[in-house]
């Protein structure tokens, strides 16, 4: 209840929107600093698999074709 | 203030807010269905039959695969995952890098490039319907003055749906995925039964450079710029994802592989015609009858993603604050008014289309990449969320004047070291072209100059809400 004040207390009436879309938005904000987030992050290996992706499938074709074609 | 303008008022605002998960729609399966639906559209066919002009089949689809990997995997790092974790748009979390105005310039600058696209595929509508006549009456309706006539008409068209309301654009839009699955389909079909992709393969590009290593490589860049143009939808629809990976690994599935499949086919048929029009293909390749129902189902496609891009960019205009008060009617005909004089250099725009590829390269690749360095690096992905919604100059975000001069500096000193390496418009490279892409450079020099000056500048000066 104090974060959400706070909330209200540093914004009210400086997000140029409506009162109604200005109060679901303090309640939103409240709920995403009490969790810290609305989504869990990726997990390491999508990481891992996204670094690989990047390159296997991006960056070797690329050097592949410049030694094979030029 | 009548009920439909409020309605919008009402939804600008409403679209701002951060989507929580109780209200996110989309798993894993239901985002890859619909980015899939998105990406597979006829700009596929345009940008496979531009690849066509440099390089064969075989070539057009590695080169597909290969650039658009790495621009949709840069770009869902620059918007999805921070859109996935925080609920909100690529463009309001552009607030943290671009500042306050800053954002609301970029806005404008997107809008140019959707422009662009709106011609384009405007100018594609307008050619087939000439091409239908052309073959009904057996008269040439091809001159200058009815591409432009029948693309002003189109424009009309299109803005008339945007009016009438999301409703109608949503029924257009369900009607999309379907139809070009059907085209697509038949197009694989006739192509298989009449010659064979063994016989596309072998068959040459259709105006190459001298230089094989240089046509790969331009089809690459252009491969980039088709990854780089998503920039503005994707992340609205990763805030829908419930988790980050639903988020991000639909973006490779749609984006790359199922979009590589179209740009493939529009290759193909313009190999196999010798055409890299889709307008001037569909009729030679599928036939009379069939080649007609091609042509008016994609013009039906290209009419209604034109009213999605109508709509969606002029809701963002209207964050400017000297258009939310405005009329629907005004903010969309400030959209609309570059659209009309643009179509009387219909052909011309048409024709060089791969310049707004590179124009796409030249505006998002900078914006992604001064993204991930802001998000992951400097902000270690932690957003003070209050910044971006408080709209006085006490918001850190606020930087200077509502602008990061540093993001700003960047942003403009990419734009010579672009052509340092490649001229986007008339595809002119210099010899530095051989040893590093234009848009790969642009990256690198990007991330370094970002971070060294937040660090000197911004961080050090206590500017930007850095911790």
């Amino acid at each position: 209840m104090e974060n959400r004040l706070s909330v209200r207390e540093e914004l009210t009436g400086k997000t140029e929107m409506s009162p109604e879309n200005e109060n679901d938005l303090f309640e939103r904000l409240e709920e995403i600093e009490r969790d810290g987030k609305i989504a869990d992050p990726l997990p390491k290996a999508d990481w891992i698999a996204i670094a690989v992706t990047f390159f296997v499938l991006g960056v070797f074709p690329l050097l592949y074709y410049a030694i094979k074609l030029s | 203030m009548s009920k439909h303008e409020s309605s919008i008022n009402n939804e600008v605002q409403f679209d701002l807010l951060p989507i929580m998960k109780k209200d996110r729609e989309y798993g894993f399966r239901d985002y890859s269905f619909v980015i899939t639906g998105f990406a597979v559209a006829t700009w596929c066919f345009l940008i496979g039959g531009t690849l066509a002009l440099f390089v064969d089949f075989k070539l057009a689809i590695i080169a597909s695969i290969s650039g658009n990997m790495i621009a949709i995997i840069l770009l869902s790092m620059s918007t999805s995952l921070p859109s996935a974790k925080y609920g909100i748009d690529g463009f309001t979390s552009s607030i943290s890098y671009l500042g306050h105005n800053g954002t609301k310039a970029y806005l404008v600058l997107n809008a140019i490039v959707t422009v662009g696209w709106t011609i384009v595929l405007c100018t594609l509508v307008s050619r087939s319907m000439i091409q239908i006549l052309n073959y009904l009456t057996g008269s040439d309706f091809s001159s200058n003055f009815y591409v432009i006539l029948f693309g002003l008409i189109v424009a009309l068209l299109c803005w008339f749906v945007t009016l009438k309301g999301p409703h109608l654009i949503k029924i257009m839009s369900n009607i999309v995925v379907p139809v070009f699955l059907v085209v697509i389909v038949v197009l694989i079909v006739i192509i298989s039964q009449s010659v064979g992709w063994g016989e596309i393969a072998k068959m040459p590009a259709l105006e190459p450079f001298d230089d094989p290593w240089l046509n790969f490589l331009i089809a690459f860049e252009l491969s980039l710029g088709a990854g780089f143009s998503w920039w503005p939808n994707i992340g609205g629809l990763a805030r829908i994802c419930k988790t980050s990976r639903a988020a991000f690994w639909p973006n490779i599935l749609g984006l790359v592989f199922a979009a590589t499949v179209g740009t493939g086919l529009g290759a193909a048929a313009a190999l196999l015609v010798g055409d890299s029009d889709p307008a001037s293909w569909m009729i030679p390749i599928c036939g009379g009858a069939m080649g007609i129902i091609a042509l008016l189902l994609v013009s039906i496609a290209n009419i209604s993603a034109n009213s999605i891009m109508i709509y969606t960019t002029s809701l963002g205009l209207k964050q400017i604050k000297a258009l939310f008060r405005q009329k629907w009617f005004i903010v969309t005909a400030v959209y609309m008014a570059p659209t009309f004089i643009g179509l009387f250099w219909s052909n011309m725009i048409y024709d060089n289309f791969y310049f707004i590829l590179g124009l796409a390269c030249l505006i998002y690749c900078p914006i992604s990449i001064m993204a991930v360095v802001d998000f992951f690096i400097l902000r270690k992905q932690k957003w003070d969320m209050r910044q971006f919604y408080n709209k006085t100059p006490g918001s850190s975000f606020y930087f200077w004047k509502g602008f990061n001069p540093v993001a700003l500096f960047v942003f403009i000193t990419a734009t010579p070291v672009y052509y340092l390496f490649l001229d986007p418009i008339t595809l002119e490279y210099t010899p530095y072209f051989r040893y590093a892409t234009a848009t790969g450079a642009v990256a690198v020099y990007c991330a370094v100059v970002y971070y060294i000056l937040s660090k000197v500048i911004s961080i050090k000066m206590r500017k930007g809400g850095y911790e």
